[in-house]
């Protein structure tokens, strides 16, 4: 991951040894999270929103999901598809068009990896019949700041709460005799995605942990991001 | 937009009743919620929520111009930004940048016209507009966050700016058409008015044929809406700057009135 920001020593060393006493430079402590404001169902026009808020640095985050039902993939033929898009509005202020598409690449490659698997989102109980329907799911970011993988977090915590959100109409599919092939017929009732596969589905949190000479950080800031040089993302 | 009347079902756009698809009855505005100033990173900042229609405006500065030669005016730059999911159908951003810029140049020039851009001589005013909700009549939901966005910013402007949509819908002139409006009719007028003096800023008309006697009749229809609009909007104007920064006259004729800031007391 490229610098974004570039840090000298001496505010690396003022962090690092923040860390080692235990009070970061904003008061935290290290395994203590930002406070964040949380609301459910901002955009009507989407199946499931969620918008998160940080009062301390003014950060937001919009996740939306929108859904579709369409034919699964030939070499998938009993899985949904899930598809993530990340946006923020802070593009091009800084990076350059390729560094920006790299990291929300990178953003992309990572949510999906811990978010989509059999213990997370799985996929199979998007199906809505092997071969012929199933849901597309379209997880959408958009974020007021730049986009950064010590965000992560953040992110896949929004994603979560739009997921929670998520009322998807009942489907039922029945034979159509005027076109000779399956059809689907949007049901009344709206369920959300746990009702949909009919067992609890909970999204996995993804915590990304620091590691300075001993002691763990949680829920990191850029400056603190960029000089902790162990870290590894668990979901 | 092009008709689709032949492909589509036919639907009702106006009931026995004379009441809309939601309900509203020709003349009447959607429901309008705005928040003011609820981005800190940026200078100024609002969401105008028009219905269903969201739309948010950011705006930074003024700050320093870079450029060669000296100009006496500032500059005024202004990006749309769509998201996927403002639409019904999810849709991804390449296509619609290009029709964005077009957007872009329209807002930038209305909004020349109404920012003291002489006071900023050397300075560079951006605006970022984000669609996040389409549901009809965005472009004048991103004119009104634009306004108010400025104003929380305090930049210095002749005239607050007030946007609203009206078209003819089976015969009735209607304001602040839906977005299954629009696509239905093809036929619409986008108003911007500037309400201290009674000017119009900008007019956008979108149809495949309108005459004259219909186009001046909406658009003193789109006028009445954009007063009452105003009001709305001056309340929660009102109410952000008296809840946040104390109000100042700085200049001795209360027409021109510059709001400006001042720290928040604790």
């Amino acid at each position: 991951l490229r610098q974004r920001m570039d840090l000298s020593t001496v505010e690396m060393n003022y962090i690092a040894d923040s860390i080692l006493v235990n009070c970061r430079p904003d008061g935290r402590d290290n395994l203590q999270y930002r406070t964040f404001n949380l609301k459910l169902s901002v955009l009507p026009s989407t199946f499931g929103s969620a918008h998160l808020q940080f009062p301390s640095d003014g950060n937001q985050i919009y996740a939306s999901i929108k859904a579709e039902v369409v034919k699964p993939l030939k070499n998938a033929a009993d899985e949904g598809i899930v598809q993530f898009y990340v946006d923020s509005t802070h593009e091009g202020k800084k990076l350059s068009y390729d560094e920006s598409n790299r990291c929300k690449d990178e953003i992309i490659s990572t949510l999906e990896s811990m978010l989509i698997s059999s213990a997370g989102l799985n996929k199979k109980l998007l199906c809505l019949q092997p071969g012929a329907f199933c849901w597309k799911l379209d997880i959408d970011l958009l974020v007021f700041q730049m986009l950064s993988l010590a965000h992560i977090d953040a992110y896949a915590n929004a994603i979560r709460a739009a997921l929670a959100d998520t009322l998807l109409p009942s489907i039922k599919i029945f034979f159509n005799s005027n076109t000779k092939c399956n059809d689907f017929e949007i049901g009344e009732d709206l369920l959300t995605i746990s009702q949909l596969s009919k067992k609890e589905v909970d999204l996995p949190y993804i915590v990304t942990l620091g590691y300075v000479k001993g002691s763990f950080v949680v829920d990191m800031t850029q400056e603190e991001f960029i000089t902790i040089k162990h870290k590894t993302v668990i979901s | 937009y092009i008709l689709q009347g032949q492909l589509m079902k036919y639907q009702e756009q106006i009931s026995l009743e004379g009441l809309r698809l939601d309900g509203r009855r020709p003349g009447e505005l959607r429901k309008v919620i705005c928040s003011i100033g609820m981005h800190d990173s940026a200078n100024g900042s609002a969401i105008c929520e028009m219905g269903c229609t969201k739309v948010m405006a950011l705006v930074d500065g003024p700050k320093q111009l870079i450029q060669k030669e000296e100009s006496p005016v500032g500059k005024l730059t202004c990006s749309i930004f769509m998201t996927n999911f403002s639409t019904s159908q999810h849709k991804d951003n390449p296509k619609r940048q290009m029709k964005m810029r077009d957007f872009a140049q329209v807002v930038k020039s209305t909004f020349e016209s109404v920012v003291r851009l002489d006071e900023y001589r050397m300075s560079q005013i951006d605006i970022q507009i984000i669609v996040m909700q389409n549901d009809g009549g965005y472009k004048s939901a991103a004119i009104n966050a634009a306004s108010l966005a400025l104003i929380d910013a305090g930049i210095n402007m002749k005239d607050i700016l007030v946007s609203t949509t009206a078209g003819f819908i089976e015969g009735k002139c209607c304001l602040d058409l839906l977005y299954s409006e629009e696509k239905k009719e093809g036929c619409s007028t986008m108003i911007c008015y500037a309400p201290a003096k009674g000017l119009l800023s900008h007019v956008n008309v979108i149809s495949p044929k309108m005459s004259t006697p219909l186009l001046s009749e909406t658009i003193e229809n789109a006028i009445t809406g954009c007063k009452s609009l105003y009001t709305i909007l001056k309340n929660y104007i009102k109410e952000h700057m008296l809840t946040k920064y104390c109000l100042l006259y700085t200049s001795p004729s209360p027409r021109d009135a510059t709001l400006s800031r001042m720290p928040s007391s604790a």
